[in-house]
This record gives structure tokens, C-alpha cells and sequence, in this order.
């Protein structure tokens, strides 16, 4: 049985069920190599929470790097005297070049990539010149929407679905309602609605909100996958998508 | 450059006053470079070795109200140093090392043992490390070890909420646990 990657901090939680404490405890007894583990995640615990030596440790860190600036430690003076010099010197700045190059290319977390690439899909309030209950439960639940007051608008959204279970543009706005209030699942089971519909106006935002979804959950290689699909057409987001694939991180 | 008594020393390390750091380096450095440089060590080594000494000096004083030198302070930094140099040599290189070159350490005093444990240097190892992943990670992680609770980091680091913090801080501490596997220094020491 595959084991849950997340069991030893779990474990150091107490957030295991018991059932599951007392399986883990039975493998501790038997697995020097879990036991290894064990022992290093705590360590490194005991070294997280000694913050007198981080922030000591930073400040060495910080005077060591005064020092050098000001003893000039590390710096030859150069001088020009051969051609091969400048050969040298055209070397080194393309090199330079492809590092600053590297850097600005450098991943992001995916924390910094939903900070960069999300933001809630726009809201298009219409008069709507039907005044069924329906339309004025959708007209509240975008202006819900709008106002960032997402429970109320889920709440006003499902209660739409369970009439028009497949209207797109609210299964799409759910689906980013939930992404707002953190509910991850729902949020993608509600996109997927929106793409599997197949014919309607909405897919392409559909498709790059499930993209962000898969980043929220750190699930990468699925976040890259829709990214890639994404970038391989021609929606208004696949510019976006092409940079996102560039700074997820493997 | 004022000079500071060893007693001057002491109390100004235990405070982290800069001056009394910064007199530390200056009158220690080009000791204890020299007997990293003459034994294979390089640049970076030197400064390696000297801030974990005063590290463990730092932690030693912290933690022993009455901690009290039986040598000078700069003999105390020295042997610990060349400590730290000599596991150093030994779990990275695999060499068998009992006596650093003579011809550098026959004019410096050392004492022996000084106080310094494998589990320093892998603390070490885990405090480095830390500084290599995501900045908001070593955030989450120093903040969860502070037993801070998820809401409170939320609220504090602007995250849309304590669930993603939790679920954030499991994937901080899995990648700050591959890199601490991954690293060659942390390799050597668990290998002994």
C-alpha cells in the first residue's frame, strides 16, 4: 500500500486517526529507514524553532557580506592588455547575459505563480429584460460575485444549478467562487462541468481557472499539462499559459 | 578599533552586539582562514568554519548561565574551529585525519575537546538548507515551529486561508527535507 507522503508530520501532529497512529507506530518498530526519517523531521524542527540561531545565523551572513563589500575580497582589478582579454571579457558577459537571463526565467512557487497569474474572472452584470425569479438569482449572485462576497453567491449560484444544471457561465463563476473560499475540489468539479459542456462561451476561461486549481493543490505535472494545452491553441490566455509553464516548478 | 576584553567578549556575544562580532572577525579570521586554507579548504570553507565556531560558541553561552573560559576566547574559537574543520575534512573527503599540517598550528594554541557535536553541524546543515527554498515557505515553517497557528500565519503572511497554510506547510517541509537529503555535507555527516 502506497504510503501517505505527509504521514510523518502528520504523525508529529497528532493528526493521524488512531487506527492509522497505531500502523505507523507498528512500521516505526520495523523500518530503521522510518525511524531515520522520524528523527530528521524532528531535528529539524528542533532547528526551525531555534530562532536566536537563525537570526544570529543571519546576521553573519549579513556582516560577512559587509565585509566583503568592503574589503573588496574576491575582486582582481583587470586589464585590457592582449585581444584574447576582450574575447575573455565577451565570454563572461555572455554568460553573465545567460544567467541574468536564467534568473529572470528562474520558478516560482506556486504561492508567487497564482499571485502573478490569478485573478478572479471578470463579471459581465446585464439588465437582463426577463425578470423570472430565476435571472434575478442570477443578476444577485453576479453582483455577489462582484462584491468578493463568495458564500453568498455559491449559495445563490447552486440554488440557480439545480435548475439549470447546465448553464456554463454560472457553473464557471461557482467554480472561481470556490476557488476564492479555498474549496479546491469543488471548484475544479465545477470547471470541469463548464468543459465538458463542449459548446459554449466559457471553456477557455473554464480550462485556465483549472490550470490555477491544479497549482492551489500543488498537483504540478497536472498544472502543466493544462497549462501546455492550453499555450498549444489560440485563446486570449494562452500567452499567460505559455509564461506560467516557464515558471512552474518541476 | 577598540579592543574588548575576553569577559567584554563574552557578554557581547551573548547580546549579538555587532562591535564586539565585528572585533571577533577581525582579530580571528586570518587564524583560523589560514588553517583552513593550508589544510584543502577554500575561500568559502574559511568563512564556513568561522561562523559556525561562533555558532557554537553563541549556542554554548545561550544555554550555560555560567559558562566560563579556561583558555583565551581566541584559543577556545581556534580549537573549535579546527574541530569543525577536521569532521569537516573527514565526512566530506573521506579522509582519515588526526592532525591538521604542523607547520601552521605549531605556533597556535589549542584545546581539547572543545564542545562540538555531530548534531550542531546537522543543525547547521537543516538552518542552511532552510535558506535555499521558497521565502514563504521558510516563513510557514519557522512561524508553525514558533507553534504560531495556521490562522494567525494567514492573517499575518496575506494567504487566503489556514487551510492552504497547512497544506502549504506539508509541501514546505517535504521540499526542505529532499534538499536536506540531497545535500552532500548532510550526506557525509549521516554516513559516519
Amino acid at each position: 500500500m502506497k504510503r501517505d507522503r505527509h504521514i510523518i508530520q502528520k504523525y508529529l501532529d497528532h493528526d493521524l486517526p488512531d487506527k492509522d497512529m497505531r500502523r505507523f507506530e507498528a512500521d516505526l518498530e520495523t523500518s530503521p529507514e522510518l525511524q531515520a526519517d522520524l528523527g530528521l523531521y524532528q531535528e529539524i524542527d528542533e532547528a526551525l524553532a531555534d530562532t536566536d540561531v537563525l537570526s544570529f545565523r543571519d546576521q553573519l551572513t549579513d556582516l560577512r557580506k559587509e565585509k566583503q563589500k568592503s574589503t573588496g575580497v574576491g575582486k582582481v582589478p583587470i586589464r585590457f592588455t592582449k585581444p584574447w582579454h576582450y574575447a575573455v571579457t565577451a565570454a563572461v558577459a555572455l554568460i553573465l547575459a545567460i544567467g541574468l537571463a536564467s534568473i529572470l526565467d528562474r520558478p516560482l512557487s506556486n504561492q508567487d505563480l497564482l499571485k502573478k497569474y490569478y485573478k478572479p474572472y471578470e463579471v459581465a452584470l446585464m439588465n437582463r429584460s426577463n425578470n423570472s425569479v430565476l435571472e434575478l438569482k442570477i443578476t444577485s449572485a453576479r453582483l455577489a460575485y462582484q462584491l468578493g462576497e463568495y458564500e453568498k453567491a455559491i449559495e445563490l449560484f447552486e440554488s440557480v444549478l439545480e435548475e439549470q444544471p447546465n448553464d456554463a457561465g454560472v457553473n464557471l463563476y461557482n467554480g472561481i467562487s470556490h476557488y476564492e473560499l479555498d474549496n479546491l475540489n469543488k471548484a475544479q468539479a465545477s470547471l470541469h462541468k463548464v468543459i465538458e459542456h463542449n459548446d459554449n462561451l466559457y471553456i477557455e476561461p473554464a480550462e485556465w481557472y483549472l490550470g490555477l486549481c491544479y497549482v492551489a493543490l500543488d498537483d504540478n505535472e497536472r498544472a502543466r499539462r493544462q497549462f501546455a494545452r492550453i499555450a498549444s491553441g489560440n485563446s486570449e490566455y494562452a500567452e499567460d499559459a505559455r509564461k506560467a509553464l516557464r515558471k512552474i516548478r518541476r | 578599533m577598540k579592543r574588548y576584553s575576553d569577559e567584554d567578549i563574552l557578554r557581547g556575544l551573548r547580546k549579538r552586539d555587532n562591535n564586539v562580532i565585528q572585533f571577533i572577525y577581525n582579530s580571528n579570521f586570518e587564524k583560523i582562514s589560514a588553517l583552513v586554507i593550508n589544510n584543502n579548504g577554500s575561500d568559502d570553507d574559511c568563512e564556513d568554519v568561522f561562523q559556525e565556531s561562533l555558532i557554537i560558541i553563541f549556542k554554548k553561552l545561550r544555554d550555560e548561565e555560567h559558562f566560563e573560559l579556561t583558555s583565551t576566547f581566541s584559543t577556545f574559537l581556534y580549537s573549535i574551529a579546527r574541530l569543525i574543520w577536521m569532521k569537516k575534512l573527514r565526512e566530506s573527503r573521506k579522509m582519515e585525519v588526526t592532525e591538521l599540517k604542523r607547520e601552521m598550528e605549531e605556533a597556535i594554541e589549542f584545546e581539547e575537546p572543545p564542545p562540538v557535536q555531530d548534531k550542531d553541524l546537522r543543525l547547521a546543515v537543516y538552518q542552511r538548507n532552510l535558506k535555499l527554498i521558497p521565502e514563504d515557505c521558510q516563513r510557514i515553517l519557522t512561524l508553525t515551529a514558533q507553534d504560531i497557528s495556521a490562522k494567525e500565519i494567514a492573517e499575518k503572511l496575506g494567504f487566503r486561508s489556514d487551510s492552504y497554510v497547512r497544506k502549504r506547510r506539508h509541501f514546505c517541509k517535504e521540499f526542505l527535507v529532499n534538499k536536506i537529503k540531497e545535500d552532500r555535507e548532510y550526506q557525509a555527516l549521516i554516513e559516519e
